[in-house]
């Protein structure tokens, strides 16, 4: 029984002895289309220095006669072989006698229409978007950063397209109207 | 298989029409090529013209004659060595019921004769089949007299079609309605014609290599008519199909050697280089003749579409180098906008149905490339494995996209390119190349444990 013991608080300890190594979530910029990717030890990209903290929360926003609500939450997950502190971006866009363009408050964090956080350059904070008619152009990146001296309460967002040859068949009628602001969207704080 | 059809005047004015629409319909409905027993699926050939249509009690019946290219041979002791098939399709009450058949004869009586408005003096059994290839259930037909022994529901317009052309033995069947649940042990032999495409002068010939054949056998539970025999049964049934593939017997460095070394085509890839730095897509395709048309550009600059026509051999677009987003960093600097340079996963797509064209424009597989330029590498796309394996049946968009981003993200854009290839898409033979500027080339690949493997092309 003793050395049932012992042997038991010597797995425990080796257990406890595997500790994540760490990226900083500022350094992901530095591995961006590099040839080898981030290191093969870091086994978790953190928000270390909380810079992710002052994007939490509802934002709202007006762009061309479309009204524009934001959801965004820190979450930590893990997409692929590493962990990563991230935000996750819920949006209602609603046109001006408020009926619903895009609504994707109520889904999952696993579903693709949630807009995710994929890493953070300088003052800006880049996310991954695909809408639904992603093959016909809905996708690409949405870069927001918060305006200096708004206490955090001003942020600016901008949709950047990615370029793709679009299929014939995907798209006979070309590509889709775009949702996202395709100029500077400014988001007030809720 | 119930399908509900709207008619606004089902009156007899109508017939023709309705008959034309139910055969659109069972094409429409009939998947072979979904089947899950493809074996089973790919010996079928369905004759269309064949329809024939009968009314009885208000109800309409509509068959079709199905035929095996390769005919099945039944060994048993209760059934006859041929096998009969036929699509039925069966309207009543303004429900479209259809199935397709596989028909087993018994012993010592007549082969199903091609209609069930004749299956009087029919004994046997009736394989019932959805149109998807799901199998239903049987059917057990003693002397005309149908039964439905799983009493599965969906089997009940069929039993009831049955019955109401067993006229004659209705008063006076002897015969005992009763079945027995047996096995049948079936037995598939698939040959494979492999062939290989083999440069001459001017143009490829299809050459024949060699025949490859897989066996295997299943055993499958059967109702069958019982009083047949006082032993016991015994069933084996013998499938046979023959396929034909072609084998990429090439070698995708040689033909990258060939096309890079290609005047006209070393010029396009040299001029789309200049094109990184613009702030759009740019490219080309290239036809099987070898001529080159230039991609669509739209109205719109993120997006350029291809030519209409499917009748092309591969194509080369650029991935433009970082760009200014318009927005700029507190010390001034601009916000850049990284596009990824390699494949996307809709680069994939594409280059997987320019294989699949393959198989209606008659262009050898190994012609078929997509090569992508950008200012940190120019990469190729090489198909050398089954064109049988090739589809396009992804949950291309949203989904993937992200599986693609985490890919590149964590493990670099050619590990983690090959790592989204064989983890999302999982078509074994999709070959990437790095072309060097020298005209070189290095093929990148996994090794056995996922790690990048390079070898350079000699």
């Amino acid at each position: 029984m003793k050395k049932l013991l012992i042997l038991g608080f010597i797995i425990l300890s080796n257990l406890s002895c595997k500790s994540q190594t760490i990226l900083p979530l500022e350094e992901v910029k530095n591995y961006i289309n590099s040839e080898n990717g981030i290191p093969k030890n870091i086994t978790y990209i953190k928000d270390v220095n909380n810079i992710l903290d002052k994007y939490v929360g509802t934002w709202k926003g007006t762009y061309y006669s479309r009204n524009y609500e934001f959801r965004i939450l820190k979450i930590t997950n893990k997409p692929g072989r590493i962990t990563e502190d991230r935000l996750m971006m819920r949006y209602v866009i609603s046109d001006s006698n408020g009926t619903i363009i895009e609504d994707t408050r109520a889904l999952p964090d696993t579903n693709p229409y949630v807009i995710e956080g994929d890493y953070v350059d300088g003052s800006f904070y880049e996310l991954y978007y695909s809408g639904k008619e992603s093959l016909c152009g809905q996708r690409g990146s949405i870069i927001i950063d918060i305006q200096p001296n708004s206490n955090n309460n001003v942020m600016r967002m901008l949709f950047l397209p990615q370029q793709e040859i679009l299929s014939l068949k995907d798209c006979p009628n070309g590509s889709a109207t775009q949702i996202m602001p395709l100029n500077n969207l400014i988001l007030t704080k809720q | 298989l119930v399908l509900l059809l709207y008619s606004c005047s089902p009156e007899e004015n109508t017939g023709i029409n309705l008959t034309d629409a139910i055969t659109n319909q069972l094409k429409k409905d009939l998947k072979l090529d979904q089947f899950k027993n493809q074996t089973f699926a790919k010996n079928l050939v369905v004759n269309w013209e064949s329809m024939k249509k009968t009314e009885r009690d208000g109800i309409e019946i509509y068959e079709i004659e199905v035929k095996e290219k390769n005919p099945t041979i039944i060994k048993s002791n209760l059934f006859q060595s041929k096998l009969k098939y036929e699509l039925i399709s069966i309207k009543k009450e303004n429900q479209i019921y259809s199935y397709l058949i596989e028909i087993y004869s018994a012993l010592n009586h007549p082969l199903f004769a091609n209609s069930i408005q004749k299956i009087d003096t029919f004994t046997g059994t009736l394989n019932v089949y959805e149109l998807s290839g799901k199998q239903i259930d049987q059917l057990v037909v003693n002397n005309g007299k149908s039964i439905n022994p799983s009493e599965n529901n969906a089997l009940i317009p069929l039993n009831e079609v049955v019955n109401l052309f067993n006229l004659e033995n209705k008063k006076t069947s002897r015969v005992p309605e009763c079945y027995l649940s047996e096995h049948i042990y079936v037995t598939y032999s698939i040959y494979t014609d492999h062939y290989y495409y083999i440069s001459v002068v001017n143009s490829t010939v299809k050459t024949y290599s060699y025949t490859s054949i897989t066996t295997y056998t299943v055993d499958e539970p059967m109702s069958v008519p019982c009083g047949q025999s006082e032993s016991s049964y015994e069933t084996y049934k013998y499938v046979t199909i023959r396929n034909e593939v072609i084998d990429n017997l090439f070698d995708p460095c040689d033909k990258l050697k060939t096309q890079n070394s290609n005047f006209a085509f070393k010029a396009k890839i040299d001029l789309l280089k200049k094109n990184t730095g613009l702030l759009k897509e740019t490219g080309v395709i290239q036809k099987a003749d070898g001529t080159f048309l230039d991609y669509v550009s739209s109205s719109n600059p993120n997006y350029m579409t291809p030519p209409a026509g499917t009748n092309f051999k591969g194509g080369i677009h650029v991935h433009v180098n970082p760009y200014p987003s318009g927005n700029f960093q507190p010390d001034g600097s601009p916000k850049m906008k990284k596009s990824i340079p390699m494949f996307s996963p809709q680069d994939i797509k594409q280059f997987l149905e320019t294989l699949l064209n393959t198989k209606t424009n008659n262009i050898p597989i190994a012609d078929i490339y997509s090569t992508m330029v950008s200012n940190s590498g120019t990469y190729t796309l090489k198909f050398t494995g089954n064109i049988a394996d090739v589809n396009t049946n992804f949950n291309w968009g949203a989904e993937l996209d992200k599986k693609y981003i985490t890919a590149i993200k964590e493990n670099g854009k050619e590990l983690g390119f090959l790592l989204f290839l064989k983890d999302y898409i999982g078509i074994k033979g999709i070959s990437l190349y790095k072309v060097n500027d020298d005209g070189t080339s290095e093929k990148k690949s996994l090794d056995a444990i996922n790690l990048l493997q390079t070898t350079p092309c000699q």
